[in-house]
């Protein structure tokens, strides 16, 4: 239609696509500067505003997935946005380093519940089931119950207290979907347990959450981020 | 079936292109409660099957054609009447003869009634505003064919223009 660039290639320009031949209209175009100059500033801003949310807005993505391939959804079937948004929510804050989660769930020693046992008096329990989390740093534990912030080569496992008999399941939920089996679905009987398995954090700690519960609960809260059904504690990762 | 990408590589696109691939949604839908279900399903897409823009020589082209798809699904399913912005985008754009804003307004309200293969030729000549040759080019048609179907097109448009009572100047001001 007009000897000008196309769209999409002023546009590339403005958003850091260098190109030589549109370098070489704006020299020459004033309206076609003017409007790449300020599309260039706008999205500068724009980055500089919402570039942190970009990580929630793809895990977002994701959830919206599973949930079309669970329910058998036509890929191409539109979910409304405000889905993506409450999803994004429940997810919690910003996650920079999402996508380069490494984690490594290995079976290793049980811990004794007397090593375990820092910072908290004897476990008490009654009715509902307890979970804390047992932090290995460099070969010195920590014991925790509300909130456990990892750094690289940090182990946790987790321990859990029962008061009668019940199905059981633990496991690491990261935010980016990824899920570490730290206690496969076992029958408890009343007691305190610690999980069979490890999650060791590789270079980049995901953040995420232990889980444990009802193994449908606990399917539920993975799939559904739904943590009404089950005992959880927040992984944070250090800055 | 195509491969997708990982979710950093749909991260760093979010980050490099949300802006102006949102914008476009704008442009396209001019109803902006659809705008995030636009770039949603985009991004989906992209993720789904976004292998081939790891070696597209132009990225933001391949993902314009992706948004304008999920545009046109869009319009096709909710079948709403839009309505001319208070604010429009598409008044941000360069003014060039034969390309004047209004008629590039008229050619995208005109987009609900047409089917997908003149909605996308009617988008890339008035809002992309490339010429007969790399539309044809780029749809695998003969350069006649689209000279036809984007001058009919434009009288379309024309005529919406021609049914106004009159026009009404807008304002202009930064990207949004």
């Amino acid at each position: 239609m007009t000897e000008h660039p196309p769209l999409f290639r002023l546009d590339a320009h403005a958003a850091g696509d260098h190109d030589a031949g549109v370098d070489e209209h704006l020299s020459s175009c004033a309206r076609c500067a003017e409007y790449v100059k300020r599309l260039s500033g706008a999205v500068r801003a724009h980055s500089d505003r919402e570039g942190a949310k970009a990580a929630d807005f793809v895990l977002g993505l994701g959830d919206i997935r599973r949930e079309r391939e669970r329910a058998g959804v036509s890929e191409d079937k539109p979910v409304r946005a405000s889905r993506r948004l409450q999803m994004t929510l429940a997810a919690g804050s910003v996650l920079a380093a999402a996508a380069v989660l490494v984690l490594v769930a290995r079976s290793g020693p049980h811990l004794s519940t007397a090593d375990a046992a820092v910072g908290e008096p004897s476990i008490r329990f009654k009715g509902k089931m307890q979970l804390a989390i047992i932090r290995d740093r460099r070969g010195e534990q920590a014991r925790t119950a509300t909130e456990v912030r990892v750094r690289p080569g940090d182990r946790l496992r987790a321990e859990v207290s029962v008061d009668d008999s019940r199905p059981v399941e633990i496991g690491f939920l990261g935010r980016d979907g990824t899920w570490v089996l730290l206690l496969a679905p076992s029958v408890l009987e009343a007691g305190t347990y610690f999980s069979d398995r490890a999650a060791e954090f590789d270079e980049a700690p995901t953040e995420g959450w232990i889980i444990a519960g009802r193994p449908e609960a606990v399917d539920r809260a993975r799939h559904e981020r739904s943590f009404a059904d089950v005992s959880v504690i927040p992984v944070v990762a250090e800055p | 079936m195509s491969e997708g990408l990982s979710n950093r590589e749909v991260t760093d696109l979010y980050r490099r292109y949300g802006f102006v691939l949102r914008r476009r949604c704008l442009m396209v839908l001019r109803q902006p409660a659809h705008v995030d279900d636009a770039l949603q399903e985009t991004f989906l897409k992209v993720m789904r099957a976004g292998a081939p823009i790891r070696t597209a020589v132009e990225p933001l082209r391949w993902l314009y054609r992706v948004a304008d798809r999920a545009c046109f699904d869009l319009l096709r399913k909710t079948k709403t009447r839009r309505a001319a912005p208070i604010d429009d985008v598409l008044d941000e754009l360069p003014a060039h003869e034969g390309l004047e804003p209004e008629l590039r307004r008229a050619a995208m309200e005109l987009l609900d009634a047409l089917d997908v293969e003149d909605q996308q030729i009617a988008v890339m000549a008035f809002l992309d505003g490339m010429n007969q040759q790399e539309i044809a080019d780029e749809l695998g048609y003969s350069r006649m064919t689209i000279i036809k179907r984007v001058a009919r097109l434009k009288e379309r448009a024309q005529r919406i223009l021609a049914r106004r009572p009159s026009v009404v100047p807008r304002r202009t001001g930064d990207p949004s």
